[in-house]
C-alpha cells in the first residue's frame, strides 16, 4: 500500500527530498487512495447537513519533514486537527477529515493549506427553501404556499378523509435532492402521508407531488406538521361530528301495553350528508319504585336494551342490519319506556307509557289426580302487586263445588317471587288443592281470578283433564 | 245423585298446598349460534336463557318432554327442559317427535320418556315409504307422516306391537306439497293440525280440513313447546308461532343475551 502511495505521489507530482503530497481516502472503495484533482468538489450538501471527506498527507520525499500548518476556511473545517508541529518521516502519512457544512444555499470554496500543499475545495450548499411548494386539493391547480404558511384542511367529519397534494418544484438550475419527508401528529393520528420513496431527486425545473391525508381521529382542532428536510410546514384541521339530520323515532305497536312486540324506525327528515353509526337505547321508569329489572324489555335484534344502526350518505332512515326498522318487546313492567336515539351531535327521544293493568293470564292447565286438583297458571302482573286469587270449582253441570269460591291470599308469595326474579312481572304458578273428601274426578272445571292493584282478571272455564 | 249431594261429598282444601312460583317456560329454540336454548316468557315477551345443547341438528319438545339430535347424541329432555338422558346415535339421520325418534337407515322407531327408551317393533315394509315427521303419541299410537313416492300418507302405529292401525291420505295443499322432491319442506304434526314450511309460506291444515297459510318463507319448523312451533328462515331472526284452538300468532324471538 505504502509503495503504491509513493508511486502515486511520484507519478503525480515528482519525488522531492521532503515533500508532502495530498490524497483522498475512500475506505471500502475499490480504489481507496486517489489523487486529488486541482479543484476538489464536495458536491451538494443541504444546509444544516455536513459532508465529510478524508484526506491523507504523505511524505513522498526521502527525508523527514515537519508538518507545521494544516488549515482551511469556513464553511470547510478540520474537526480533529492533528497536533502540530508533527514530524513526518519519509513515507509517513497524516490522515485527517475535512467537513463541509454550508451555511446557506450557493457555491462555496476554500483553500486547504499544509506545508507545501495548497488545495482548492469547493462545495454547493442546497436549501429546501429554494424549492417552491404549492398545495392543491385535487380539483383546482395547486396554489403556491407562502413562506411560513401552513396547510389547513378545514373542518371535516370524524372518520371522513380529505387530501391535499403538495407539489415540490425545483426552480433552480441545479438538481436538488430531498432526503427526508415525514408527517408528525401533535395528537392522535389525523394526518397521514401516502407512501413514497426517498430520497426524491428534483432535476432543475422538475417537480414531485406528495399526498397528505386528513382523517380526524377525534373532534376538535387537530395539529401536525409536514417536515421536508429542514422545512417545517404546520398542518391544521378540525374534526367535527358527522353532519347528520336530527333523527326522529317512529314507533309502531298494535297496543300500548305490556308483552307486546312493536317496531321502531329512525327517520331522518332530510337526506344525511354523512355516513356513520348511531344507537337507540330503551330504558324503563317503572310505575312502582324499587322493583327488579325486566329482562324481557329488549330490542329483539340485539337481545339487549340498546341497538346500533347505520346511516349512509343520502339515507333518510337508519338501517338496523339489513332492515329499516327494529323490533322490540315492551316486557312485563308498567311504567314509561323511553327510547333515546343518538346520531352524531343529535339525540332524540320518544316514550311509550305502559299502563298498569290487571294480571294477564297466558296459559292455564288443570289436571285432577287421585289426591287433588293440580293447576298451572302462567302470565304476568305488570304492577307486581298481585294479592288474592279466587278459584271456583264446578262440576259437569256447572254447579259450584265446595260450597263456593276458594279465595287464597297470595300477596306474600307473589312478592317473594318477584323480589327474586329479574324477568319482570312474568310468573308461573303451580298450585295444588288437596281433596280431603270425595272424588277429584268429579271436578269438571275451574274459573280463576287474580286481583292486583289495577283490577281483577277472570279466566274462562279451565277444564280438568286426567294426567 | 243430586247436585247438592255432589257438593257435599267433595271437599277441597281451601288453601294451595305448597304454591310454587317460577319463570314461565315457553319451550326451546335454536339461536343464531346453533345453540339450543331454554325460552322463558309469555306471549309477546321472550327471554332466551341457558344453553341445553350445541350443534343441534333437530329437536322437538311439547312441554312434557322432548328430544334433541346433536348429530352424535340423542338427548332426552324432561318437562323442565333438563337433559335427563343421553345416548350416542350412530346414524346421523333421525326423524324426531317430542317422545319418539325414527331412524330411517334401520327403520327403527324408538319411544323415549323419563322411564327409558323402548324400541317399537315396526315392520319397515309396512311403512313402504320415507318417514318425514312424527306426530304426538295418542292412545298408544304414534302418527307417522310418510311419503310414498309423491303421495302423502298418515300412518298410525301401535306403540305396543308396531302394527299399523290406520292409513289415510289427507287431501289439501300440505298433502300436495309435502312429498315434492323440490318443495318437501319441514313438517310438524300436532294433535289437531299440521304445519308445512315452504319457500313462500307456512301452510296450516287442521284435522277438520280447514286450510290457511302464514306468509313467511321458512326453512325449518320444529315443535318447541306445548303451544309453540319455532320457525327458522334463512337470514332472519328465529320466530315462534303460538298454536291455540283459535288459530296461530307469530312472534319474533330476541337474540340471546349471555347471563353473567
Amino acid at each position: 500500500m505504502m509503495r503504491r502511495l509513493i508511486l502515486l505521489a511520484c507519478l503525480g507530482t515528482g519525488c522531492l527530498s521532503a515533500q508532502l503530497q495530498l490524497f483522498i481516502l475512500q475506505p471500502g472503495q475499490a480504489d481507496p487512495i486517489v489523487n486529488v484533482p486541482a479543484s476538489f468538489s464536495f458536491g451538494e450538501c443541504p444546509v444544516g447537513d455536513v459532508r465529510d471527506v478524508q484526506f491523507r498527507l504523505l511524505n513522498a520525499g526521502t527525508g523527514s519533514t515537519q508538518l507545521t500548518t494544516l488549515a482551511v476556511t469556513p464553511p470547510f473545517s478540520i474537526p480533529y486537527e492533528p497536533s502540530l508541529p508533527e514530524t513526518v518521516p519519509p513515507g509517513g502519512t497524516v490522515d485527517f477529515t475535512v467537513s463541509f457544512a454550508p451555511t446557506g444555499a450557493g457555491s462555496f470554496s476554500a483553500t486547504l493549506t499544509a506545508d507545501g500543499v495548497s488545495q482548492l475545495l469547493t462545495g454547493t450548499g442546497t436549501a429546501v427553501d429554494t424549492v417552491a411548494i404549492s398545495v392543491g386539493d385535487g380539483t383546482n391547480a395547486p396554489v403556491p404556499l407562502g413562506a411560513g404558511a401552513g396547510i389547513d384542511f378545514g373542518s371535516l367529519a370524524q372518520g371522513s378523509t380529505t387530501s391535499r397534494q403538495v407539489v415540490l418544484t425545483n426552480p433552480t438550475q441545479a438538481a436538488f435532492t430531498v432526503q427526508n419527508i415525514r408527517v408528525d401528529n401533535l395528537q392522535g393520528s389525523s394526518f397521514q402521508m401516502q407512501p413514497f420513496a426517498l430520497p426524491i431527486s428534483l432535476a432543475p425545473g422538475g417537480s414531485a407531488t406528495l399526498e397528505v391525508d386528513f382523517t380526524p381521529s377525534s373532534t376538535g382542532p387537530q395539529q401536525g406538521a409536514l417536515e421536508i428536510d429542514q422545512l417545517y410546514i404546520p398542518l391544521t384541521g378540525v374534526g367535527v361530528n358527522p353532519l347528520f339530520p336530527q333523527p326522529i323515532i317512529l314507533i309502531a305497536i298494535s297496543s300500548t301495553a305490556s308483552s307486546e312486540q312493536g317496531t321502531l324506525t329512525v327517520s331522518l327528515p332530510s337526506a344525511s350528508q354523512e355516513s356513520g353509526t348511531g344507537q337507540v337505547q330503551m330504558a324503563v321508569t317503572p310505575s312502582m319504585p324499587g322493583v327488579n329489572p325486566d329482562s324481557g324489555m329488549v330490542f329483539l335484534l340485539s337481545g339487549t336494551e340498546s341497538v346500533p344502526f347505520t346511516v349512509n350518505q343520502g339515507d333518510t332512515a337508519g338501517q338496523f342490519g339489513s332492515a329499516g326498522s327494529v323490533a322490540f318487546q315492551t316486557g312485563t313492567t308498567a311504567g314509561t319506556i323511553v327510547f333515546t336515539v343518538t346520531l352524531g351531535d343529535f339525540t332524540g327521544t320518544s316514550s311509550l307509557t305502559i299502563p298498569a293493568a290487571p294480571a294477564n293470564i297466558d296459559t292455564t292447565t288443570a289436571q285432577y289426580t287421585s289426591g287433588g286438583l293440580d293447576l298451572e297458571i302462567t302470565g304476568f302482573d305488570n304492577t307486581r302487586t298481585a294479592s288474592t286469587m279466587t278459584f271456583t270449582f264446578r262440576d259437569a253441570n256447572g254447579a259450584t263445588l265446595n260450597g263456593g269460591p276458594i279465595t287464597v291470599a297470595a300477596t306474600t308469595d307473589f312478592q317473594e317471587f318477584f323480589a327474586t326474579s329479574d324477568d319482570g312481572g312474568m310468573f308461573a304458578l303451580h298450585a295444588f288443592f288437596p281433596v280431603t273428601a270425595g272424588n277429584p274426578a268429579q271436578v269438571d272445571s275451574v274459573e280463576i281470578q287474580i286481583t292486583n292493584s289495577a283490577g281483577t282478571t277472570p279466566t274462562s272455564k279451565v277444564y280438568f283433564t286426567a294426567p | 245423585m243430586s247436585r247438592r249431594a255432589v257438593v257435599f261429598l267433595l271437599c277441597v282444601a281451601p288453601a294451595i298446598a305448597q304454591p310454587k312460583f317460577s319463570v314461565p317456560l315457553v319451550g326451546i329454540a335454536r339461536d343464531s349460534q346453533q345453540q339450543l336454548r331454554i325460552v322463558h316468557g309469555v306471549s309477546g315477551t321472550f327471554v332466551l336463557h341457558d344453553v341445553i345443547g350445541k350443534n343441534a341438528v333437530d329437536w322437538a319438545f311439547d312441554g312434557h318432554g322432548g328430544l334433541v339430535n346433536t348429530g352424535s347424541e340423542l338427548l332426552t329432555l324432561g318437562a323442565d327442559v333438563t337433559v335427563i338422558r343421553r345416548r350416542p346415535v350412530a346414524q346421523q339421520e333421525a326423524v324426531l317427535g317430542p317422545q319418539n325418534a325414527f331412524f330411517p337407515e334401520t327403520a327403527e322407531l324408538w319411544r323415549t320418556g323419563p322411564q327409558g327408551d323402548s324400541k317399537v317393533p315396526i315392520a319397515a315394509a309396512m311403512i313402504a315409504g320415507r318417514v318425514i315427521a312424527l306426530g304426538p303419541t295418542k292412545a298408544h299410537a304414534v302418527q307417522l307422516a310418510v311419503c310414498r313416492a309423491n303421495a302423502f300418507w298418515l300412518l298410525a302405529v301401535d306403540t305396543a306391537n308396531g302394527a299399523i292401525t290406520q292409513e289415510l291420505t289427507p287431501g289439501g295443499a300440505i298433502a300436495e306439497q309435502a312429498c315434492l322432491a323440490a318443495g318437501g319442506g319441514s313438517l310438524v304434526l300436532l294433535a289437531d293440525r299440521m304445519l308445512l314450511a315452504t319457500a313462500h309460506a307456512i301452510l296450516i291444515q287442521t284435522v277438520a280440513g280447514v286450510e290457511r297459510s302464514i306468509a313467511i318463507s321458512a326453512s325449518h319448523l320444529a315443535r318447541v313447546g306445548e303451544q309453540w312451533v319455532e320457525i327458522e328462515s334463512a337470514g332472519e331472526p328465529a320466530r315462534m308461532i303460538r298454536i291455540t284452538p283459535e288459530g296461530e300468532k307469530v312472534y319474533q324471538l330476541p337474540a340471546a343475551k349471555e347471563r353473567p
